[in-house]
C-alpha cells in the first residue's frame, strides 16, 4: 500500500471508521510488531506494546499532518514505546556510548559468508544496544532512508548516521569473529 | 577518497548502510559509489550489507498477534467509545485515577504518622501482636515508586518486607522507608531493587 492510500486510512480513521482502521491495521501490523519484537525477546510483551501503539494510532490518526511518510510515522510511535519500555523494564544502556576498542577492519570475504548465517546474524544484531539495533533494523527491513531513521528516533540525522557507523562496525566484527570461531 | 570529497571516511563508512539497501541518492551516492571503487575494503564490506539485508528481509516474520490483537484493539476502542467523553479536570474526584493517588497519598500519610510516632515513643515500638521491635533512622531506603504501581502493589510489597513509610514524597518523588534491623534493610533493598514493576530506584 502507497503512503497516500495509508494516509487517506488515516484520515478516515480520524473520523471514527473502524473498518479503515482494520485496513490500517492489517497493512502495518507485521512489520510494526516485528520491529517491536526483535528487541525484546517476548512475544507477549510486545504485543502488549503493539497494542498501546495501534491505540496510539487510532487516538492520534487526526493528528497525523502529513510532514513524514505514515510508516515513518507509524515507526515512530512504535520506536517510543519499545524505548520506553527498556528504561522502564530493562537494565539495559540506552546512552550511545560504545566500544571504542572495536577499531581495526574485519576481513570482507568472512563477513560475507557470516552474514549469509542466518544464526551468526541474529546473534550479532543480539549485541546491538537497542537503539543501534533499531537503526540497522529500519535500514534493512523497511528500507528508510537516514532521515526517515532520523525522524523515527526524533534525533538529528548526524546521530543516526553515528549509530549506524558504530553499528556497521560492531556488526561486522561479530560476524568475522563468529565465522572465525566456526571454522576453528 | 578523493580530494574534491566533502564526505568524511566516517561518513562514507556510515552510509554504506544505505547504499546497500538502496536509498542513498544525488552526490553522497555518487560520492559514496565512488569511494566503493576506490577501496576493495569497503566494496567487500557492502557485499556484506547487501547480504545482511537480504538475509533480513527473507526472515520469516515471527507469528503476531493478527486477528486476536484486532479484536482486543476494536474491543478496547469501542469501550472507550462507550466512556464519557466530557473532559474531567485533574483534581476531580471523578478524574481517572483521582482515588489512587488520593489512596496512596492518605496511605503514606498515615504509615508516616504511625512511624513518627514510633520514634518519638523512643528506639522500641510494640507491633500488633506484641512483638518487640524497633524501626531506627539508621536503616533507611531511598525509593521512587513506578508511576503504573497501584496502592495495592505498594500496601502488599511494603507489609512483605516490613517497611514503614517514614518521610516523603520529596520534591522529586522520592520516599524514605525503614526497616527494623540492619539485616532486614539488606534484605529488602535486594527486593525492592528485584520489583522494577514497584520500584524505579531504590537505594
Amino acid at each position: 500500500m502507497q503512503n497516500a492510500d495509508l494516509a487517506k486510512l488515516l484520515g478516515r480513521m480520524a473520523e471514527g471508521d473502524r473498518t479503515a482502521f482494520a485496513a490500517f491495521y492489517k497493512e502495518m501490523e507485521k512489520p510494526v510488531f516485528r520491529f517491536i519484537a526483535s528487541k525484546l525477546n517476548d512475544p507477549h510483551e510486545a504485543a502488549d506494546i503493539q497494542h498501546d501503539v495501534f491505540m496510539d494510532i487510532w487516538r492520534s490518526a487526526g493528528r497525523f499532518e502529513g510532514r513524514s511518510t505514515v510508516k515513518t510515522w507509524v515507526f515512530g510511535i512504535a520506536y517510543r514505546k519499545t524505548m520506553d519500555h527498556f528504561r522502564k523494564h530493562k537494565r539495559v544502556d540506552l546512552t550511545d556510548e560504545i566500544d571504542e576498542r572495536v577499531d581495526d577492519s574485519p576481513d570482507a570475504v568472512t563477513c560475507l559468508a557470516s552474514a549469509q548465517e542466518a544464526e551468526h546474524l541474529r546473534y550479532c544484531l543480539d549485541q546491538l544496544k537497542p537503539q543501534h539495533r533499531s537503526a540497522i533494523e529500519l535500514a534493512f527491513y523497511e528500507d528508510m532512508t537516514y532521515g526517515q531513521i532520523a525522524q523515527t528516533a526524533d534525533v538529528p540525522e548526524g546521530t543516526i548516521k553515528t549509530r549506524v557507523f558504530h553499528a556497521k562496525k560492531l556488526l561486522l566484527h561479530c560476524l568475522s569473529a563468529r565465522m572465525t570461531e566456526a571454522r576453528i | 577518497m578523493t580530494e574534491d570529497s566533502k564526505l568524511s571516511k566516517d561518513e562514507i563508512e556510515a552510509l554504506l548502510v544505505f547504499l546497500a539497501n538502496d536509498t542513498l541518492e544525488g552526490d553522497e551516492r555518487a560520492e559514496v559509489e565512488a569511494a566503493v571503487a576506490a577501496d576493495p575494503q569497503l566494496a567487500g564490506e557492502l557485499e556484506a550489507l547487501k547480504a545482511m539485508r537480504n538475509k533480513m528481509q527473507a526472515e520469516e516474520v515471527v507469528p503476531s498477534p493478527g486477528e486476536l490483537g484486532l479484536a482486543r484493539l476494536l474491543r478496547d476502542i469501542e469501550a472507550e467509545t462507550a466512556a464519557p467523553s466530557v473532559p474531567v479536570a485533574a483534581n476531580s474526584p471523578t478524574a481517572p485515577g483521582f482515588w489512587k493517588v488520593a489512596a496512596v497519598v492518605l496511605f503514606g500519610l498515615v504509615v508516616a504518622q504511625t512511624a513518627y510516632f514510633g520514634y518519638t515513643r523512643g528506639p522500641e515500638m510494640e507491633l500488633a501482636g506484641g512483638q518487640e521491635t524497633s524501626v531506627t533512622a539508621d536503616h533507611t531506603i531511598r525509593v521512587a515508586f513506578s508511576s503504573q504501581a497501584t496502592e495495592s502493589d505498594i500496601r502488599t510489597l511494603l507489609l512483605d518486607l516490613e517497611l514503614v513509610i517514614v518521610d516523603g514524597p520529596s520534591a522529586i518523588g522520592l520516599y524514605t522507608l525503614a526497616a527494623i534491623d540492619h539485616a532486614a534493610r539488606a534484605q529488602a533493598l535486594i527486593t525492592l531493587q528485584s520489583r522494577s514493576d514497584i520500584i524505579e530506584t531504590a537505594e
